[in-house]
């Protein structure tokens, strides 16, 4: 990369995700397997050099997506020593903040503060129904539960909390995770109040992948001139990326099964325009394409330079995903392995080149 | 008998040394290791941390319910099952907020048992309703929830912790396990009410109790009245599975008391008498 996007100066954090413990109908597996895959693939991505592996979370579904990615998560620290574990996104408002507070700090002070918890909304009704939750207050339930996790962490005493949607007692507690002042937070979205409500929380902003380069630049310049506004520091940003690195031609393949996994996903979960996304298959197919334009998947070289010019935007952390259903067919395991030795040191070496003064954070 | 030892989950404990522990009573040869909540720590995150590092002791958790949405404790359930390759064994008890509601109790643990079963429920209790059909969540709506993964174990083992809780456990058709205080007399008529709700089902569910273990930094442990304690409680209630918990003890102290109890208590507590070059 003798040419290209301006290094930020300072060290960037990759992390390969997203691991769902998924059954589907398309690749289905057998649950206690992949539990046990989750645990050597952690150590596979330790082995190979990246800083950190991101699990995600939904609720009630066919395929056994799992609903806990703290436990599973436990399981896997266990089985490393220096690799970083993170949520994208454990699903916040449709919880109570305060068991998560418990459940995240006890594998943060287990497994040496090695938690990145990022959180997101969450968007399926029948998610926030089977808890008894009403889905349009989720975002006056993230802000409330984001001010609990705080305040639970940092608490060593007695803790007491009353909002709209979250009442505590009086209680003692002195949950004392190992990061300080508390284990990273992320929020996970790209729309206004999510940035707004990172900002304001000090929470980092973790984007979803389907961005094309443009809108990154746009959000991360709006993020800025929040933190600015409300006269608080910088916050960190992250992004996910679906990627494949191949030196063949698996690329296409990738972006096929990539596309058919969304489609599955959108196509049973999502509203599109107010109707369920199955039944709007032009508005799909959209999305669809999107998902094919923002993908990174080719040699190490171009896979390189694209991912250093969301770098060069301010990003400091990556999230590359690999880990999919639709990934078993192909040989993920050859993809980590090209990326860890092709494009990470690479991307590690280019990063830390640079002044941090030229860099936009 | 089962014999196990509680492993103390402390604001300072590391995961290693939970790691390591839990596999020294592994290779001792003991049946179980149990980890309870204390302080607010998740007794399901540290058993799920256990997973790769054993392969055969069951883990047992005490974990409390009915304070948030007991589904939360039936999800990690099932996740935390997973990990361990099925070996999970999930003890029951009201969080200290519930203050004595029994019913509310209750309903959480007819909710968790819902949840485990591998089929789409409805409940509809005074506490919880699930699916809730809020006028809000419109889209996708499902007339009957189904908790997914399901735990690896067929029937997740469960036991209700606390023998003021038995009426619960016979309701709900579950064994009652014994906390440390609570001695042989009170346990048998806890039994009494379990088969008097259950019947022939009582004699199929294992009768567990949580023990203090007396364990010296020089002197060990007792083995011979130890194991006299244990076959005099499975005789007078039907003990068949105990949690051994060495109070106070320092690391060292009780790693050495688990070796004990796996050479010196287990091998004493496995028949009618023990063998006569095992006598004393």
């Amino acid at each position: 990369m003798s040419e290209g996007p301006e290094p930020p100066g300072r060290p960037l954090e990759v992390g390969v995700g997203l691991w769902t413990l998924q059954s589907t109908a398309a690749h289905p597996r057998h649950h206690g397997v992949l539990a046990r895959q989750l645990v050597d693939d952690a150590r596979l991505v330790e082995s190979l050099g990246f800083d950190s592996f991101w699990l995600a979370e939904h609720h009630f579904w066919y395929d056994g997506w799992c609903p806990a990615p703290l436990v599973a998560a436990a399981s896997a620290a266990a089985a490393t020593e220096r690799l970083r574990f993170g949520t994208a996104m454990l699903l916040l408002p449709q919880r109570d903040p305060l068991r998560v507070a418990r459940t995240a700090a006890t594998l943060d002070r287990l497994w040496g503060g090695r938690l990145d918890l990022g959180v997101g909304l969450g968007h399926r009704d029948p998610e926030f129904d089977g808890f008894g939750i009403e889905r349009r207050h989720r975002g006056e339930r993230m802000d409330e539960a984001l001010d609990v996790l705080r305040l639970a962490w940092s608490t060593h005493g007695t803790f007491e909390y009353h909002g709209r949607h979250f009442d505590y007692p009086p209680t003692p507690l002195d949950l004392r995770p190992v990061q300080q002042p508390h284990p990273p937070v992320w929020v996970g979205g790209m729309a206004g109040p999510a940035l707004d409500r990172a900002v304001r929380h000090g929470a980092g902003v973790l984007l979803p992948q389907t961005l094309h380069l443009h809108e990154v630049e746009a959000i991360l310049s709006a993020v800025r001139d929040r933190a600015e506004a409300l006269g608080v520091p910088p916050v960190r940003t992250g992004i996910l990326k679906d990627a494949w690195v191949t030196e063949g031609d698996e690329g296409a393949a990738f972006a096929d099964r990539v596309a058919s996994h969304y489609r599955e996903e959108a196509g049973s979960w999502w509203l599109l325009k107010g109707r369920p996304a199955h039944e709007r298959p032009e508005l799909l197919d959209r999305q669809m394409d999107r998902i094919r334009a923002t993908l990174v998947a080719g040699a190490p070289d171009s896979v390189a330079t694209r991912l250093s010019e969301l770098v060069a935007l301010g990003i400091d952390t990556l999230v590359v995903r690999f880990e999919y259903d639709v990934t078993r067919g192909l040989d993920r395991d050859a993809t980590l392995a090209l990326f860890a030795s092709e494009v990470l040191p690479r991307l590690r070496a280019w990063a830390r080149q640079g002044s941090p003064s030229a860099s936009v954070a | 008998m089962r014999l196990g030892v509680g492993i103390p989950l402390g604001p300072d404990t590391a995961g290693p040394d939970l790691v390591a522990e839990a596999a020294h009573a592994e290779a001792a040869g003991l049946d179980a290791v149990w980890i309870e909540e204390d302080d607010g720590a998740s007794p399901l995150v540290a058993a799920a941390s256990l997973g790769a590092a054993t392969t055969a002791i069951r883990v047992g958790v005490t974990v409390a319910l009915g304070d948030a949405h007991p589904l939360y404790v039936a999800e990690e359930a099932a996740v935390a099952d997973l990990a361990l390759s099925g070996r999970l064994v999930l003890g029951v008890a009201p969080a200290p907020l519930l203050d004595g509601d029994e019913a509310r109790f209750d309903e959480a643990v007819a909710l968790v048992g819902a949840a485990h079963r591998s089929r789409p429920f409805r409940h509809d209790g005074p506490e919880w309703r699930v699916p809730a059909r809020l006028p809000g969540n419109t889209a996708n709506r499902e007339g009957r929830l189904r908790v997914t993964p399901s735990p690896l174990q067929i029937v997740l083992p469960t036991v209700v912790v606390g023998a003021p809780r038995t009426a619960v456990a016979a309701r709900r058709g579950l064994p009652v396990m014994a906390t440390r205080d609570e001695g042989p007399d009170v346990m048998a008529d806890a039994w009494h009410t379990v088969e008097a709700a259950c019947g022939p089902a009582a004699d199929r569910m294992p009768r567990a109790a949580h023990r203090v273990l007396a364990a010296d930094r020089d002197a060990g442990i007792d083995a011979g009245a130890t194991a006299a304690a244990l076959r005099g409680e499975r005789d007078r209630w039907g003990l068949d599975l105990a949690i051994l918990w060495m109070a106070g003890a320092d690391r060292r102290t009780r790693l050495a008391a688990i070796e004990a109890v796996g050479r010196r208590v287990r091998p004493r507590v496995q028949l009618d008498t023990p063998p006569p070059l095992l006598a004393t």
